[in-house]
């Protein structure tokens, strides 16, 4: 399996390719021109655990032992997972030469978290793991937010004769929200019999309107967002000429509405069993006290308020060198998403373009939510139709039970005349 | 312009339908979780009923309980009946007569001694009202206003004689009114002082003041129907008869245990101090036969054998003038022990019930009072068995059954369970071994399986030294393997019939001394392999 895994890599990695698609709609517009497009964009992966149980995770199945084993023995303490799912259509229209008007729907699913190892343990081992040891929590957050946004934007494409920008507002309507975060001390403690539990409760959590039903059209809360795209083409010491492309997208927050819900503890909690009179008259009603809702009622401070929550900010910057007959271009890139446990990312691409229609890109990468990266792009640019299929995470589906990481993009567009 | 619109919108729909179709999966792993249920430090008072029990010298732990086992109250002893009285003139057909305003109709006023229908030979002087009414029914067919008085000169309140003035307007026919004479101290000595039951009341009908002058014709006049109502005494005085009241056979729950069962139970000592406690102002006698021990468990009766209840005197109470406790009471006590009665095999038999029968004879000697008996309200003659036992027992083995509602079928979580046990650690501080066993029983009530595997469900007694005293608590830990099997018939659980035997050691000590410093403390916990979900 490793072998497999290392020839896929380095094949990657000398393959040639073109840029991959990060949540923004503007980036392909320098290939597409006015067109309508559909986009969708399909990331998900852990530096904690392989894409095998990701997949299990997101796909259903049984997570076995021996998944779990290989995602705990390079587990570090402190971990990160992140989903992102975006899909949506997009319209660039006008017959101005020097701008033209965006309109688009897009739908956006975000997941991440930070997780410590003994969280992990925890949730997929149980308590036994630590009988007369305490698992610790401290930091552990999860963030989960689905919303949708209506854009409206314009983008300039004879800046300075040939760099664009482009700008769009969108109007965000909230539909779902989890949050979650253990602060310092938060663990659990287990004696060594498993007959007494700690559990030093020190957390943070944020919930949307949980009486209404979760689908496209609940609406809890509602925002606001800006995306920008600058794109300039400019000449460098190294190949024929560079473009530096800067992306920031999901500028923006939510506002969630009164009904939302805020719990805060700050409390040591032991739990030793029910103390009753007499075992023998263990009833129904001893049993029922084990009931969630009124637990966490009981330990926790909640309070139904409205509050905002900052969406998570993507920003991208791209320097994409052209070599001999631009044919050849090689892209360094940066991405930070904010307010998202995303680690840095660091990436390289390598494109290959065959008869100025067809674009094959290599990508490889290191942070984001996972480790390393490798992926692949095809892009065909035609004169009325632009397509592009690719990854940035393939090392997740070719090596699931090693490699850390999914990933999926595609777009379609067909071109105005 | 307007193609690439449609198109647009086209593959927004498609595409925002394809994405939205979304299986929902299930992800499944196990996880291996070791958890506290619940815990209990149980005293043998936990199994019975904590309120029976005293701690006497020595830590020596008793049975010690008082249970009132019959009694009557004052409505028993006397009731005032409803008295209803009629009152009319109506002239006589074919003639007429004139009255004037403000003048009596002929024939009244009255004044009369109203003699109350009190049975059993009771002779009241004087009776304070707790609650009742006087209910009138008003009929005037005469065409003027008239005035109907009514003044009980001998009921006071504060000092001031009961009264009422009503003008019953024209027309009026049966119109019933109600006046409250609650809290009136009526004297039933009559006009003279010397009588009994005798309630002294005026009346007269008038003209109205106000009225027209006019003629009463043939067939007009005024009637009045007067009813003594719902009376309750809160005092009342006087004498109140020979009365024989009696008290049928009847029981009553001792609240022990229904389900203890005893082999070869031995008591050392005991007693049951009878007392017959008298709050009336009255002298009594008590007698008491009947008395049975009833184990329901066993279907086993041992009847009393004492001297001494046959055949009981009681003084009469003495008053306090204190509103709050007016009375001082006067209590009869008979002790029954395990040397002057049958009481050791009585007790041995474990009673969850008492059976009784009696009488008690008001005024035994006549009326020796000068009709000065007297009582308040909420006031009787109760009989208490004061019971106690010290545990210094012997017993081939003691065993507690018990079956509770537990219903397990809707506990979803167990079907999550792939398998593990439940652990109950105990430490017995206790001379005796306990044997424990949990039936589980279905919808049916019928038993589908037992929690614990023989011989693994015993607990073993403390550490004793040569008097049978525990010396240290012994650990015991105990396994229920949850297999498949058993996880199955959890599910079906609707019951669990807990069966707990306490051996006595063998071959048999002398009598045990139960201490109440023992203890046994037990823990529950579980240790299981639980398949974790995500929908």
């Amino acid at each position: 399996m490793l072998n497999r895994f290392l020839i896929t890599f380095v094949l990657l990695i000398i393959a040639f390719s073109s840029g991959a698609q990060y949540n923004t709609d503007f980036i392909n517009y320098s290939k597409t021109g006015n067109c309508v497009a559909i986009n969708a964009d399909y990331e998900a992966g852990s530096n904690g655990f392989q894409n095998a149980m990701m997949n299990k995770l997101l796909f259903g199945g049984y997570i076995d032992k021996e998944m779990k084993d290989a995602a705990l023995k390079n587990m570090r303490g402190y971990n990160q997972v992140g989903i992102n799912l975006n899909y949506g259509a997009c319209a660039f229209f006008g017959k101005k030469p020097k701008y033209s008007f965006m309109i688009g729907l897009k739908n956006q699913e975000i997941l991440n978290a930070t997780y410590t190892k003994d969280f992990f343990t925890l949730m997929f081992y149980g308590n036994k793991p630590f009988l007369d040891k305490t698992a610790n929590f401290s930091g552990t957050n999860i963030n989960a937010l689905r919303f949708q946004e209506l854009k409206v934007g314009i983008v300039m494409h004879k800046v300075d004769t040939n760099a664009k920008i482009g700008v769009s507002l969108s109007f965000v309507k909230g539909e779902q929200l989890f949050y979650v975060k253990a602060n310092k001390n938060s663990s659990l403690y287990t004696n060594a019999d498993g007959t007494e539990l700690i559990f030093q409760s020190n957390f943070n959590m944020a919930v949307s309107d949980t009486s209404k039903k979760k689908n496209f059209l609940a609406y809890n809360g509602l925002g606001a967002s800006a995306d920008i795209f600058f794109e300039t083409p400019y000449k460098s010491k190294i190949g024929k000429h560079s473009v530096l492309t800067v992306n920031a997208n999901n500028i923006g927050f939510i506002h969630w509405m009164d009904n939302s819900v805020q719990y805060s503890s700050d409390s040591t909690l032991k739990f030793d069993g029910y103390h009753i009179n007499n075992i023998l008259d263990l009833k129904d009603s001893t049993l029922n006290q084990i009931n969630t809702d009124s637990v966490l009622s009981e330990v926790t401070n909640a309070r139904k308020e409205s509050f905002n929550t900052n969406i998570p900010t993507n920003l991208l910057i791209v320097n994409k060198i052209y070599f001999g007959k631009k044919r050849v271009a090689l892209n360094t890139g940066f991405r930070y998403m904010f307010h998202s446990n995303y680690k840095p990312y660091l990436f390289i691409e390598g494109e290959y373009i065959i008869k100025n229609k067809f674009t094959i890109t290599a990508h490889v990468g290191y942070g984001g939510y996972t480790r390393i990266n490798c992926g692949l792009a095809f892009v065909y640019n035609g004169k009325g139709w632009f397509a592009k299929i690719g990854s940035n995470s393939l090392q997740g589906i070719i090596a699931p039970k090693i490699a850390y990481g999914q990933g999926l993009f595609i777009s379609v567009a067909k071109k105005f005349k | 312009m307007r193609s690439h619109f449609k198109l647009f919108i086209l593959i927004a729909v498609i595409g925002t339908v394809l994405l939205s179709c979304r299986k929902s999966t299930e992800t499944d792993w196990d996880v291996d979780i070791q958890a506290p249920i619940a815990r209990s430090s149980l005293n043998i008072k936990n199994f019975l009923n904590d309120s029976l029990f005293t701690s006497g010298p020595g830590g020596l732990l008793h049975l010690s309980f008082s249970k009132k086992i019959a009694g009557f109250q004052l409505d028993s002893l006397i009731a005032i009946p409803d008295t209803v009285l009629n009152y009319s003139f109506f002239l006589a057909p074919g003639s007429k007569l004139f009255i004037a305003p403000g003048s009596n109709i002929p024939g009244f006023p009255q004044t009369q001694e109203i003699l109350l229908d009190i049975s059993n030979g009771v002779e009241l002087r004087n009776v304070v009202i707790n609650e009742g009414k006087i209910k009138i029914d008003y009929t005037n067919t005469y065409t003027q206003p008239l005035v109907f008085d009514l003044t009980l000169p001998g009921t006071t309140k504060y000092g001031i004689p009961f009264s009422i003035k009503e003008t019953i307007n024209p027309g009026a026919s049966n119109s019933t009114k109600y006046y409250d004479i609650s809290g009136y101290n009526i004297k039933l000595t009559g006009t003279t002082g010397n009588k009994i039951n005798a309630l002294v009341q005026n009346i007269n009908v008038s003209v109205a003041p106000t009225a027209q002058p006019d003629t009463i014709r043939g067939g007009q006049g005024v009637a009045t129907k007067l009813s003594y109502t719902k009376l309750v005494p809160y005092y009342v005085e006087g004498y109140f008869g020979q009365q024989n009241i009696n008290l049928d056979y009847d029981s009553v729950a001792l609240n022990l245990s229904k389900n203890l069962q005893a082999s070869n139970f031995k008591i050392n000592s005991a007693y049951i101090n009878f007392n017959i406690v008298n709050e009336f102002g009255v002298d009594i006698n008590a007698q008491l036969n009947n008395i049975n021990s009833i184990n329901t468990f066993s279907n086993n009766s041992v009847p009393l054998n004492a001297n001494g209840l046959s055949n009981l005197n009681i003084n009469r109470a003495g008053k306090t003038n204190n509103f709050s406790s007016p009375v001082f009471p006067s209590v009869k006590s008979v002790s029954v022990n395990t040397t002057n009665s049958n009481l050791k095999p009585f007790l041995e038999n474990l009673p969850d019930y008492l059976t009784y029968q009696g009488k008690i004879v008001i005024n035994p000697f006549g009326n020796i009072s000068g009709s000065n008996d007297f009582a308040f309200l909420n006031t009787g003659i109760n009989i208490y068995a004061e019971v106690d036992m010290p545990l210094q027992i012997n017993a081939d083995y003691f065993r507690l059954t018990s079956t509770t509602a537990i219903d397990l079928t809707n506990i979803q979580q167990i079907e999550n369970i792939n398998y593990g046990k439940l652990i109950l650690q105990a430490t017995n501080g206790y001379p005796f071994n306990a044997v424990l066993q949990g039936y589980i029983l279905n919808e049916q009530n019928q038993v589908i399986d037992s929690l614990f595997t023989i011989p693994n469900n015993v607990i073993q007694r403390g550490s004793i030294d040569a008097n049978y005293y525990v010396l240290n608590p012994v650990y015991t830990k105990l396994e229920i393997n949850l297999d498949q099997t058993k996880l199955e018939h959890l599910k079906a659980c609707k019951f669990i019939r807990f069966v707990s035997q306490f051996n006595m050691p063998t071959p048999q000590p002398p009598d045990i001394k139960i201490l109440d410093k023992y203890n046994l403390d037990i823990i529950l916990s579980f240790d299981i392999n639980y398949k974790a979900r995500r929908k």
